[in-house]
């Protein structure tokens, strides 16, 4: 594939993204926000305060995740392209981040606050590969978690709404691999 | 005479089959042992990438969202300094070893309800010794706990 070829297919996934992104977290955020079943949910106060400790860790990983993109866009490492890409998917965590936070008020938590600094391995970014490489793995830790906190929810609209989250957490997966030169999709199968 | 060839006969062939099975014996050691470091090796490359389960979440050598894994063996749970853990973990008095730690990474919320770790588990006996496999290396002497 020439590298013109590649960029106009990656632009075009970014163009998809874009659009599709913006229907599918807002429909998510909605459901989030209106569609949980709080009467049910309180019944069992146990299992509750296991989904908002749920929804809190969620809500902690995405903060991470917009800290490191914002690391990622002030490291002066990324071109136009690849830069804009990486804001876009910032604010995809953003608003994932207000998703889980509504859900957390709905069930009567309170949200997680962002910590004042994380810790990153910034001292290996040399380069526009480095911080893609380091958005990648954090990407595809991401959809692990989702994917291993989604059976565990009480609430099964939380289990929905969460894989609406991990679905997006996948596409900017695939789409950083896709950057780095790598097969997006290495398989059919991801835990 | 014959009586003398024959227990003369008798001793080396004692002698024989003694030295024979001191031999294959160490031959067969040889042979388990060359499997074994393979073995081991490939269950650590293994575990490091069921790691990939834990990455969303954990590092080896910093503190996340969840805690680091790096010198986790024979620590007791929830008392690494600058971490905030759960309540059920701080009084949980688990000491990490590979019998706890296969218990807990089983079912985490089951095995310790309370727990900030909302994962369903690992199922998998062998992945849950490939990853324990892997945290057990996660020593000061390794790499990626180095600060």
């Amino acid at each position: 594939m020439s590298n013109t070829k590649h960029t106009n297919i990656f632009k075009q996934r970014r163009s998809f993204l874009g659009n599709a992104g913006k229907l599918t977290l807002s429909g998510t955020a909605i459901a989030l926000m209106s569609g949980i079943n709080v009467t049910d949910a309180k019944d069992n106060s146990d299992h509750v305060a296991q989904d908002v400790k749920i929804l809190n860790v969620a809500i902690a990983a995405e903060h991470e995740a917009v800290a490191a993109y914002q690391v990622g866009a002030e490291s002066g490492l990324l071109k136009k392209g690849v830069l804009d890409l990486a804001v876009q998917f910032q604010g995809h965590h953003k608003e994932h981040i207000e998703a889980l936070a509504t859900a957390v008020k709905s069930l009567g938590g309170s949200a997680v606050d962002a910590k004042k600094e994380y810790r990153f391995p910034v001292h290996k970014l040399k380069n526009q590969n480095d911080v893609l490489t380091f958005a990648a793995n954090l990407e595809r830790g991401a959809v692990s978690a989702y994917a291993g906190a989604i059976p565990v929810f009480d609430n099964s609209d939380l289990a929905k709404a969460a894989a609406s989250i991990l679905a997006d957490e996948a596409m900017h997966w695939a789409i950083l691999r896709q950057a780095l030169g790598l097969d997006p999709v290495p398989g059919a199968f991801f835990s | 005479m014959f009586y003398s060839i024959n227990k003369r006969f008798l001793l080396r062939l004692l002698c024989f089959v003694f030295l024979s099975t001191v031999s294959l014996k160490i031959i067969a050691h040889k042979n388990t042992s060359n499997k074994t470091a393979p073995i081991a090796n490939q269950n650590l490359i293994a575990g490091e990438q069921a790691y990939i389960q834990c990455s969303g979440c954990h590092s080896p050598a910093y503190n996340r969202t969840g805690p680091k894994h790096c010198d986790l063996f024979g620590r007791q749970a929830g008392t690494l300094d600058g971490y905030e853990f759960s309540e059920a973990m701080r009084n949980s008095k688990i000491i990490w070893n590979e019998e706890t730690l296969n218990a807990f990474l089983q079912a985490p919320l089951s095995n310790l309800p309370g727990t900030s770790m909302g994962f369903v588990g690992i199922q998998s006996d062998r992945t849950r010794q490939q990853l324990i496999t892997y945290l057990i290396s996660l020593t000061a002497n390794n790499p990626v706990c180095a600060p």
